[in-house]
């Protein structure tokens, strides 16, 4: 838990409540201070450009604008070092290989236990690859 | 009820751990002109089993220290006591428990709660063998 | 789902064109190779988390599993003694081993011993019931002459139903059809459609049992001359907890828990079969049951 982390922006993108409140806590009991949240790509956007967050996680599969048009849209608006992670469900190459396409800089797969993605966010925030 | 006969006065052994149903057992053995002697556990009904050369021993399956399998198995190897039937009454009802009881060597087997007339039955049938 | 316009220039862009110089499609090339090792490895990540999280509600899963059995087999023992020593103790009294029982005080042991009983039925359909659910019923799989189970069970019956003066009739064709199955666990299930054919069957009626094979099935039909189920009890009648409003049962002591059908699907389901109720008000009831002779 670093200073850092406690002003880091960070924005959700998922349209299943349970894994946006679930990964909320997580995050927060990670140390992370500012979340917010929306629960479609277009809200997202919206979310992103009057917030300027830091990292943003996005889901892959969204109804309406798809998770990978979202991560692209959102990367376009900068920062350079705005960082994205592509959550999903279940784990697939193919899917994979899309969300990178897209920019993001990494792929995590959500389950019972959140903390995979927290594990994500902090390396993303550290810097390390 | 049957007529007692005092010159052939059968002895039954009832081994069982729940005072309670012990007594009843005896009550009612008592009055079909039964002779009854008890035993409180696996251990204590081997040992009687030995001394005592019981007509009968009915016993239970689950008690402390030595349990019903076991104690019936030491009453069917040991030469002194190996012709004494046995009579394993039980409230476990599995198709396991049924055929570890002939596995090790009781000659009949009721589930409890019993019948009185059925263990009645059992009991003559048992003792005219 | 409509693609937006920008995400086909993206696609163009991401092509390599035909009048790229060398360099630049090698360059290309290499980051679709990056692109690609990198989908790999975060599909290989994730699938290890997958992994590990299954293996995780696996536990869970077997923790429960657990409990589960402790509970039935606790129940098991923990319910039945006390019920033991109270029918015992009852019959002792009944029995005079205790000295002569006034006439009035007999009606009400009578009632007492009856219920003490009707207990110990249903505390035993409860614990079969989750047995078979929980899959812990140990079976013993055998082949054996299905009549015979018929005839057996039939036999049984026979002193009840001639206290209600029914006439119990057997219908076995004669070939002699032997299915792989659980013995024991037919015989449950014939008695308890006997056992309910004879509750609703009126005094002097008549209940057959009827038997039919082909090569593949075996098909056992008990049928009632009581007084019928209707349409709608028959959708749920195989549900547990169901019981059909009976006229002739006014005791307690004579309903069930509803259990008993339910108990029966149960097994016909695990040898692989079907049961099934054919009735219409007033014109009694006909229970079916068919397995495959080879059954699992």
């Amino acid at each position: 838990m670093t200073e850092s982390q406690m002003n880091e922006r960070i924005l959700i993108i998922d349209d299943d409540q349970t894994d946006r409140k679930m990964m909320k806590k997580f995050l927060e009991k990670a140390g992370f201070g500012i979340i917010s949240m929306a629960d479609s790509g277009e809200k997202g956007l919206e979310v992103a450009r009057t917030e300027k967050p830091q990292v943003v996680i996005v889901d892959t599969l969204l109804p309406g604008m798809d998770g990978h048009e979202t991560c692209r849209r959102i990367k376009e608006l900068g920062p350079e070092d705005l960082k994205i992670i592509a959550t999903t469900g279940a784990v697939d190459a193919v899917d994979a290989g899309r969300a990178r396409k897209a920019g993001a800089d990494d792929y995590v797969v959500k389950t019972i236990d959140y903390a995979y993605v927290v594990e994500a966010v902090q390396k993303v925030v550290k810097g390390t690859p | 009820m049957t007529i007692m006969d005092f010159s052939k006065k059968k002895k039954i052994l009832v081994v069982e751990d729940e005072v309670q149903l012990a007594e009843g057992l005896e009550a009612r053995l008592h009055l079909e002109g039964y002779q009854v002697i008890r035993a409180a556990n696996g251990k204590e009904g081997v040992d009687q089993a030995r001394s005592q050369q019981p007509d009968l021993v009915i016993m239970d399956l689950m008690m402390p220290k030595v349990n019903g399998f076991d104690a019936c198995q030491m009453i069917k190897s040991d030469d002194r006591t190996k012709k004494i039937p046995v009579l394993i009454l039980t409230a476990m009802q599995t198709l396991g428990a049924t055929d570890d009881a002939f596995h090790a060597g009781a000659d009949a087997f009721l589930p409890k709660p019993y019948n009185s007339e059925r263990l009645l039955e059992k009991v003559r049938r048992l003792l005219d063998s | 789902m409509r693609i937006p316009v920008q995400k086909k220039n993206n696609a163009a862009r991401d092509r390599a064109r035909p009048d790229q110089n060398p360099e630049e499609e090698i360059a290309h090339l290499r980051k679709e190779l990056g692109d690609m090792e990198w989908a790999c490895r975060k599909t290989n990540d994730g699938i290890k988390i997958l992994y590990k999280d299954l293996e995780w509600k696996n536990e869970e899963l077997k923790k429960l599993d657990k409990l589960r059995s402790k509970f039935v087999s606790t129940v098991s023992h923990e319910l039945r003694t006390p019920l033991a020593i109270i029918i015992q103790a009852i019959e002792n009294l009944l029995a005079g081993a205790f000295g002569p029982v006034p006439e009035k005080q007999r009606l009400w042991l009578d009632r007492i011993n009856e219920n003490a009983e009707h207990l110990s039925g249903l505390l035993a359909e409860i614990l079969d019931l989750s047995k078979l659910e929980n899959g812990k019923e140990e079976r013993k799989l055998e082949r054996f002459d299905m009549s015979d189970l018929v005839r057996h069970c039939v036999d049984n019956m026979q002193p009840l139903a001639q206290k209600k003066n029914i006439s119990l009739l057997l219908e076995i064709p004669p070939a002699s059809p032997t299915v792989w199955a659980s013995s024991r666990q037919l015989f449950q299930v014939m008695t308890n459609l006997m056992g309910n054919a004879l509750k609703f069957s009126p005094a002097g009626g008549k209940i057959t049992v009827a038997f039919e094979e082909d090569k593949s099935t075996v098909r056992v039909s008990v049928t009632d001359t009581g007084p019928g189920i209707s349409a709608e009890d028959l959708k749920k009648i195989f549900d547990p907890f169901v019981q059909v409003e009976n006229d002739s049962s006014e005791n307690v002591s004579t309903k069930g828990i509803g259990l008993g059908l339910t108990i029966c699907r149960e097994i016909v389901h695990l040898h692989k079969g079907r049961i099934w109720a054919e009735s219409e008000p007033g014109h009694g009831s006909r229970f079916v049951f068919e397995i495959p002779r080879e059954s699992q």
